[in-house]
């Protein structure tokens, strides 16, 4: 290549003498273009700039040659020394912004990572406190229905309620009504008041309320007594709140006497009111409304 | 030890003639400059990414060698500077596309990295900010 060109100027100088000076060399046209591109990008002061000094450097001793007629191979080696330099700054150039592209990808891709991760984080955290939260809320309710079942429980133990096969059983004296009458005394309140309470407190919660007598006195009048005694206690409760519809009342006259009927003591024993409790769910044990005893 | 003894034949030609003829010397220094600079170019991965360069220095520093035993100093020597510098090339473009593919692959890499960030973003319901920090 270089030699197809180093010839006819050889040639051309050996014809002309040293009458016309060569003022053309493609070589020099090609350094003189290189150089330029060189010395026009930005980042040849930063990147290329011994190249960018030894490629001028060369450049203007090539023009000197030429100017000064000195044989067209040394013109032509110095522009392709100029030409050369000036290439290799453009490769020290694309090489120094490829290794920052790499760096700058290498950042984006760090924050990629890192925007990533505190999303997922973020995701985590969330989902985590939504199962805390739904753990808490399950926890609170079953501490709630331990609560409820302990204050019914509590409760019914406060009204000394008895478990039979009839379900808890409370049993309320004679002493809340006179002799033969069916009218509750004033002392019944705090009695009935507390089952009334824990009526309201549990609205799920039902009761029959049995009355009984001792065996003096006909069955019809036992029957109707004890039923009245029974429905005494029932109009307490409604005047106190509680639906109708959760109490159920039943005159079970002389028939289930708890004690002998033979003593005073005894006799006192029978005339009761005896109130049973449903479940929480307003079931009661089998065999509860047919009064059978355990 | 052949160069050598060349060497020697050209100094000894050129102390005969030195009253008639211009004083030749083979470029030794400049020369070995060049074989380095080829070795380094090889070893660069020139082969790969400017062959054409790496393959022009070999040819003239095989030239500069003809030129010196010939006893043309001057030529030997413009050949082996030549040499010397289409090697440097051969490195400065070897270096320049080993990087330019590392930021080829870096870009590749974070792309898809970005494509799977905007899709696990999505699946969650959230946004990402769009780069656009990259001049």
């Amino acid at each position: 290549m270089k030699n197809l060109l180093i010839v006819p100027l050889t040639a051309a100088a050996v014809l002309c003498g040293c009458a016309t000076a060569p003022t053309h060399n493609d070589q020099l046209d090609r350094a003189q273009s290189q150089v330029q591109t060189l010395s026009q990008d930005p980042m040849a002061s930063q990147a290329a700039s011994r190249e960018l000094e030894a490629a001028r450097t060369e450049l203007s001793q090539a023009q000197t040659a030429l100017e000064k007629h000195e044989p067209a191979d040394e013109v032509t080696h110095l522009a392709y020394m100029a030409t050369r330099h000036a290439e290799i700054g453009q490769a020290r150039i694309a090489e120094m912004r490829a290794k920052e592209q790499v760096s700058q990808g290498e950042a984006e891709r760090n924050r990629v990572l890192l925007n990533a991760r505190t999303q997922e984080a973020e995701r985590a955290k969330d989902q985590a406190q939504a199962q805390m939260q739904e753990a808490q809320a399950a926890k609170q309710e079953a501490l709630a229905a331990r609560a409820d079942a302990d204050t019914m429980a509590q409760q019914l133990a406060s009204l000394r309620a008895q478990k039979t096969q009839r379900g808890m059983v409370v049993t309320l004296g004679d002493v809340l009504f006179d002799t033969g009458a069916a009218t509750l005394k004033p002392g019944a309140d705090l009695a009935l008041g507390r089952l009334a309470t824990v009526l309201q407190q549990n609205s799920t919660l039902r009761i029959i309320i049995e009355g009984h007598t001792d065996s003096r006195g006909s069955d019809a009048y036992n029957d109707e007594l004890s039923r009245r005694r029974g429905q005494a206690v029932a109009d307490a409760l409604v005047s106190r709140g509680i639906s109708s519809s959760r109490l159920e009342v039943i005159g079970r006259g002389k028939g289930y006497p708890v004690a002998t009927n033979d003593t005073a003591a005894g006799r006192q024993q029978n005339r009761r009111v005896e109130i049973i409790f449903s479940d929480d769910s307003g079931q009661f044990a089998p065999g509860a409304e047919a009064g059978e005893r355990g | 030890m052949s160069k050598y003894s060349g060497f020697v034949a050209v100094a000894g030609a050129a102390l005969l003639f030195a009253a008639c003829a211009p004083k030749v010397e083979r470029p030794t220094a400049e020369m070995a400059r060049a074989t380095t600079l080829i070795d380094q170019a090889e070893k660069a991965g020139a082969q790969r990414y400017s062959a054409e360069d790496l393959q022009r220095a070999r040819d003239k520093l095989s030239a500069a060698d003809k030129a010196a035993n010939d006893g043309k100093g001057e030529v030997a020597q413009r050949l082996a500077s030549e040499a010397s510098v289409d090697a440097e090339l051969a490195v400065a473009r070897a270096a320049s596309g080993d990087a330019q593919r590392a930021a080829r692959e870096v870009s590749r890499g974070t792309d898809t990295l970005q494509d799977e960030a905007q899709r696990n973003s999505q699946q969650s319901g959230t946004s990402t900010t769009p780069p656009n920090n990259i001049p």
